[in-house]
């Protein structure tokens, strides 16, 4: 029996609703029950090693830090800190949600905690100074797909271990195209309105002083990216022991804040627990279907089939793009990714495309599909948050596709970008 | 059903604490090796293998607290289009499949655990046996996971036949304190 097979009724059961760690293995066993390959047994013997990885701790520390830095006040400091930094230039609180969002990115692994968490107070105070809700969603929408970016970052965690990439290389590699896209969406809200497309307030200048004091209660939660930068470029320890020494800074941090209690402290690692209980699980279901899919030799037979196709990596990686955007509006970012990263990481090498800089394009991808209807996840967060209709949102955040794709394009095609930090610093 | 609930409800809270107890546990540990690293320059060899195995733990006991909130990730294909009674035969499926997997591992992980048992770890201060390691923490997720199931298994019976459930008979999960913290799973 072919091994596409494999994939077919892993997608027939999540077809029919049925939760996908569930679905990867109902996949597996019915696949090998009728192929008659090998024992159904394999699949079971196969599962428990699947979380064996010392770079896959990084998920739950990251989590741990990001829920931690959530249930703080941190989010409030930064966001005050952004508005003096930048709150004075035309687009004012939109510039203010990007840096913020930029900032957040780099102490949390949790995208959505930017939509859900400090995205709520970005989404509060453009409306209590007057900005339209259509505008300030979509941007809150747009800038919150930094976080994944940025590192540290869950995604890239799973995407490393999965692709089997360094990944405190993937990490570095993160850093140009996130502050990259932080300030195309600027760029974006500053035309917007100095061409009148949105009428926003201006916020006037603070003064010298006030900037100073935010500048300086935001100093220890600014320091968190500047220790995860110092750490990865010199290496004196590894992204996991990273996430941990995060993890014990923020609880610090919290405390003497004073806006972590041991109640919320103590909720933070339930949250961090149960939501590891879902990642994990998925990582360890894929771990069977990846071995099949390696036995089966699906990566070399897709590998022929595309360099039949085309032996150009530019229309490969095109037709990349074109995949994941579509995958990424239609399911959730972590199931495409566990999909797809052990199909077409063997296809990139063939075209002699660097895993960095293909784990970068696969992951800006999806995230820009989590803005794209149909099912893109952070539509969805931020019609919850606005009670707006999917096609309200949809022409909201459409400004913000063109930019977006810009950004996708460059990443796309000059590998620099993307590649160039990694190897500064020999990671 | 009701002792079926509030037994299942303790039980989740049990493992969300222990899970959450295993997390600071992973934290201490993991920044405790980082320290006698640099500052004492004697690192302590068995933390990689101890630290994956809390990492499987934690994994084990959020996903079977997770089935218990329905809160592991499905994709939302054509379920919504459907009229109530189809919707229902479409749960009473997806509860099948779910069981059907279980039976699976419940049937297979013990001779898992025995051929994996013929390795040990090495580098902890009690070496446990590869099976115990790996797929003995499964083996009681699974456990759990199977009477959660049969439990909203009973349930969707009754929804099918249009015989009338409570409306909170889903489990609420654990928190413990009114403060939303980050309800998404998503990274």
């Amino acid at each position: 029996m072919n091994f596409i097979w494999l994939i077919v009724f892993v997608f027939i059961a999540i077809f029919l609703e049925v939760p996908v760690v569930f679905s990867f293995i109902f996949g597996t066993v019915v696949y090998l029950l009728l192929g008659n390959t090998f024992p159904i047994t394999v699949v079971a013997g196969r599962l428990g090693p699947g979380l064996d990885s010392f770079p896959l701790l990084a998920l739950p520390l990251f989590i741990f830090a990001g829920n931690l830095l959530g249930g703080s006040g941190i989010a409030k400091r930064i966001f005050n800190f952004a508005s003096s930094a930048v709150g004075h230039i035309p687009g004012g609180l939109g510039h203010v949600n990007v840096l913020s969002s930029m900032v957040f990115a780099g102490m949390s692994g949790v995208a959505m905690a930017d939509a859900a968490g400090l995205g709520k107070i970005e989404m509060e105070e453009m409306q209590r100074h007057g900005y339209p809700v259509p505008f300030s969603a979509a941007i809150t929408a747009a800038s919150a797909t930094i976080g994944p970016i940025i590192p540290p970052s869950g995604q890239m965690v799973i995407i490393a271990v999965l692709a089997n990439i360094a990944l405190d290389k993937l990490f570095l590699a993160g850093f140009i195209p996130g502050i990259m896209l932080g300030l195309f969406l600027m760029t974006t809200v500053y035309i917007m309105v100095k061409t009148g497309r949105v009428q926003v307030p201006m916020l006037p200048k603070k003064p010298v002083s006030e900037r100073m004091k935010n500048f300086f209660r935001a100093v220890p939660a600014l320091a968190i990216p500047v220790f995860l930068i110092v750490g990865l470029v010199t290496g004196v320890a590894t992204p996991t022991e990273l996430g941990a020494l995060t993890c014990l800074f923020a609880t610090i941090l919290g405390f003497v804040y004073k806006d972590l209690t041991w109640r919320t402290f103590f909720d933070c690692a339930i949250e961090t627990a149960k939501t590891t209980g879902i990642l994990g699980m998925l990582l360890l279901v894929a771990n069977p279907f990846t071995w099949l899919m390696g036995v089966g030799n699906v990566g070399m037979q897709l590998q022929a089939f595309m360099l039949n196709l085309t032996t150009s990596p530019v229309v490969f990686l095109l037709l990349t793009n074109i995949v994941l955007l579509v995958a990424g509006s239609l399911m959730e970012t972590t199931v495409v990714v566990l999909i797809a990263a052990p199909i077409m990481f063997p296809i990139a090498a063939s075209y002699s495309i660097d895993p960095i800089h293909f784990a970068m394009v696969m992951l800006i991808n999806l995230l820009m599909g989590t803005l794209t209807p149909p099912f893109g996840s952070m539509l969805f967060v931020m019609m919850n948050q606005t009670k707006f209709t999917l096609t309200q949102m949809f022409k909201a955040i459409r400004p913000f596709y063109f930019p977006y794709l810009v950004f996708l394009g460059l990443i796309t095609f000059v590998p620099f970008i993307t590649t160039f930090v990694p190897r500064l610093f020999g990671a | 059903m009701k002792i079926v609930k509030r037994m299942l409800q303790y039980i989740m809270k049990m493992e969300v604490l222990i899970g959450a107890a295993l997390v600071i546990c992973m934290v201490a540990v993991m920044v405790t090796e980082v320290v006698m690293r640099y500052i004492f320059n004697n690192s302590i060899i068995w933390v990689q293998e101890f630290v994956i195995l809390l990492f499987i733990w934690i994994t084990m006991l959020g996903a079977s607290a997770a089935l218990m909130t329905r809160s592991h990730i499905t994709i939302n294909t054509f379920g919504k289009y459907l009229s109530g009674p189809l919707r229902n035969v479409m749960q009473l499926i997806v509860s099948l499949v779910i069981i059907g997997v279980l039976v699976y591992l419940l049937l297979t992980l013990p001779a898992s655990i025995f051929i994996q048992n013929k390795t040990n770890t090495s580098s902890m201060p009690i070496n446990i046996g590869k099976g115990y390691y790996y797929s003995f923490p499964l083996m009681v997720s699974v456990v759990i996971m199977m009477l959660t199931q049969l439990y909203y298994f009973y349930y969707d019976v009754k929804v099918l036949l249009g015989k009338p459930c409570p409306e909170d008979y889903i489990l609420e999960p654990i928190q413990l304190t009114k403060k939303h913290v980050n309800r998404e799973t998503t990274v």
